[in-house]
């Protein structure tokens, strides 16, 4: 029992220090609320420690832990519970960049099936055919919907210009 | 754009204290499900297929014990004891019920659930027979109806039962008449209603078809056998009616004469005989009683006389012997007389009530049809039952004159006694 509390205690922090930042952002993307976040991390490590499947590669474990998290967010802001309360915390956003603030205020108000394409292909770098497996989708149904996000940001953040070419 | 997306994000990083919550359930998690998850997983799976395993074994319990217990058919079987059994699908009975008093007797004390449907009909006949339910002239008619949605199965039931009852009564030497028949179970609901077995009442159903002033209060407590003499006679005043008049048989009265008609026939045929029996058994008793005291009175006359006649040359107290001697034979004869003389009275008096017995029957059919139909049939049968009796009542009557006849003998013979008594006191 020692011997495997201590090999779990190293798999836990690996995996926490690994993926706890990634997973923080997916969940600021869909939930604006402590709680929820903390419900988030505890199912999605969980569930990434006790599943026995062997990934191929590091990548093939983040894409799926990805998969996970945007998963376990929409089961989340779905519940009956969440959909009938307003949080207090919503929409608290700390930036002190305006820029910066604007992009994100920009996507966040995204509907949701823009913003999993925006963040996976703009942030985590993935491509259209990569994003369409973790997200169980169509490639087209990934470029049209990458298409109409940008067509939303652009007339959301409108006239500030250049700079704002996806 | 695309970098102040990229900054503003990478601020974003796991707080330290949701860090280490996460670390703490994780931990705390892990360790107390680390094997025990893993295997539970399994353990759920197996325990699934367990309890679906039991669902359906004990859904097979509970359905088979269903199947096994529900009544599928039912039996009436009526004499005027009316007794209903309940089928199951195996030919087992599964339900006993007596539809009314004498049927709750017959059922006192046997035993016939779970057991095969011929089994049954043999013990409960047996029953009724024991309980002198089923007469010995073989004049009692027995009604075995099944009851089934299915008409094979109904047939088929019907023919069993007949056979049990049959080989039942051959067993025992006792003839009855069977009448079997089939319907639904829609006729079952309607007899439950109106509190009768359900054969009996498509026994009254079909006696109505033929009398439609007869009512199921009327025929409620008739035996069956009265109702197979009533739909014999109903058959025949039918019958001379098409004769006369234009009215045709229904169609529902074409259906009952045919039903009806050789098992009534045959019942009716089994009461005359039984009538005539009685009645040439109890002729023929009363005559050998008469003749036998008819020749014990003779003998012990012969031997009076021939005593009184060695009273010559003898001294007088061996004559006062003697004659005492002959006193007492002659009081013996009389005795003797008188006491065959009193059977021969109780014969005649059985034989009333034989004849009251047999032409009771058709005394209360026509008190229970009401009809100002008078009855031609009917009314020569009992006729022809009253003959009988009177033919037997003469016999009887010039027997006991015989009888009496004798007595004047006898008279006469303790008349010579009392006068060669007295010629001895003089002498």
């Amino acid at each position: 029992m020692d011997l495997a509390s201590s090999g779990t205690n190293d798999v836990v922090k690996h995996a926490l220090h690994k993926y706890s930042n990634m997973v923080r952002r997916i969940c600021f993307m869909y939930l604006h609320n402590r709680e929820d976040v903390e419900d988030v991390f505890q199912e999605v490590f969980l569930k990434l420690l006790q599943s026995n499947i062997t990934f191929q590669s590091e990548e093939h474990e983040k894409a799926w832990l990805c998969r996970i998290t945007i998963n376990k967010c929409k089961d989340v802001s779905k519940s009956f519970w969440r959909k009938n309360t307003e949080s207090i915390e919503d929409k608290e956003i700390p930036f002190e960049d305006r820029e910066e603030s604007g992009v994100l205020q920009a996507v966040l108000s995204l509907p949701k099936r823009f913003k999993e394409v925006v963040y996976l292909f703009y942030y985590e770098g993935y491509t259209a055919k990569e994003i369409a497996k973790i997200l169980n989708q169509k490639e087209n149904t990934v470029y049209s919907n990458l298409h109409r996000a940008r067509e939303l940001l652009k007339h959301e953040l409108g006239g500030s210009g250049y700079e704002y070419t996806f | 754009m695309n970098t102040h997306f990229k900054s503003a994000l990478n601020k974003i990083v796991a707080e330290d204290d949701l860090v280490e919550k996460t670390e703490l359930f994780l931990r705390a998690n892990l360790e107390n499900s680390n094997n025990k998850k893993a295997r539970s997983a399994k353990q759920m799976k197996k325990l699934l297929v367990a309890s679906i395993a039991a669902v359906f074994v004990i859904g097979g319990f509970i359905g088979g014990f269903a199947y096994l217990k529900t009544p599928v058919a039912y039996i009436s079987l009526d004499i005027n004891p009316s007794v209903e059994l309940g089928i199951n699908a195996l030919n087992n009975v599964v339900t006993v019920e007596g539809v009314n008093q004498d049927g709750e007797t017959l059922l006192e004390g046997q035993d016939i659930i779970n057991t095969n449907v011929s089994d049954a009909l043999s013990q409960l006949i047996g029953s009724a027979s024991d309980k002198s339910y089923i007469n010995d002239e073989g004049t009692t008619v027995v009604s075995i109806t099944a009851e089934s949605d299915d008409e094979d199965r109904a047939a088929e039931l019907s023919d069993i039962g007949e056979k049990a009852v049959n080989s039942e009564m051959d067993k025992r030497k006792v003839s009855v008449v069977v009448y079997k028949d089939c319907s639904d179970l829609s006729l079952r609901t309607e007899a439950k209603e109106l509190g009768i077995s359900p054969g009996k009442y498509k026994l009254i159903k079909n006696l109505q078809a033929l009398d439609p002033t007869l009512t199921v209060e009327q025929l409620k407590d008739a035996k069956v056998s009265d109702i197979m003499l009533r739909a014999r006679q109903l058959i025949a005043e039918l019958d001379t009616e098409e004769d006369y008049s234009d009215s045709p048989k229904s169609k529902e009265q074409k259906e009952a004469i045919k039903k009806f008609k050789d098992t009534a026939n045959e019942a009716h045929k089994r009461v005359n005989e039984a009538v005539k029996a009685a009645f040439e058994d109890a002729k023929k008793q009363a005559k050998d009683i008469l003749n036998s005291a008819k020749a014990k009175a003779e003998e012990l006359r012969a031997q009076a006389k021939a005593l009184l006649k060695s009273t010559k040359g003898m001294t007088g107290a061996e004559k006062a012997a003697i004659v005492a001697r002959a006193e007492e034979l002659l009081k013996q004869a009389e005795v003797l007389i008188n006491a065959a003389g009193e059977q021969a009275d109780e014969l005649r008096a059985a034989a009333d009530k034989q004849k009251g017995d047999a032409i009771r029957a058709a005394e209360r059919l026509r008190e229970a049809a009401k009809s100002d139909r008078v009855d031609d049939d009917n009314v020569d049968e009992a006729d022809e039952v009253d003959d009988d009796a009177d033919e037997v009542d003469d016999d009887d009557d010039q027997d006991a004159d015989e009888v009496n006849e004798d007595d004047d003998v006898a008279d006469d013979v303790e008349g010579n006694g009392y006068q060669n008594k007295m010629r001895l006191g003089k002498q």
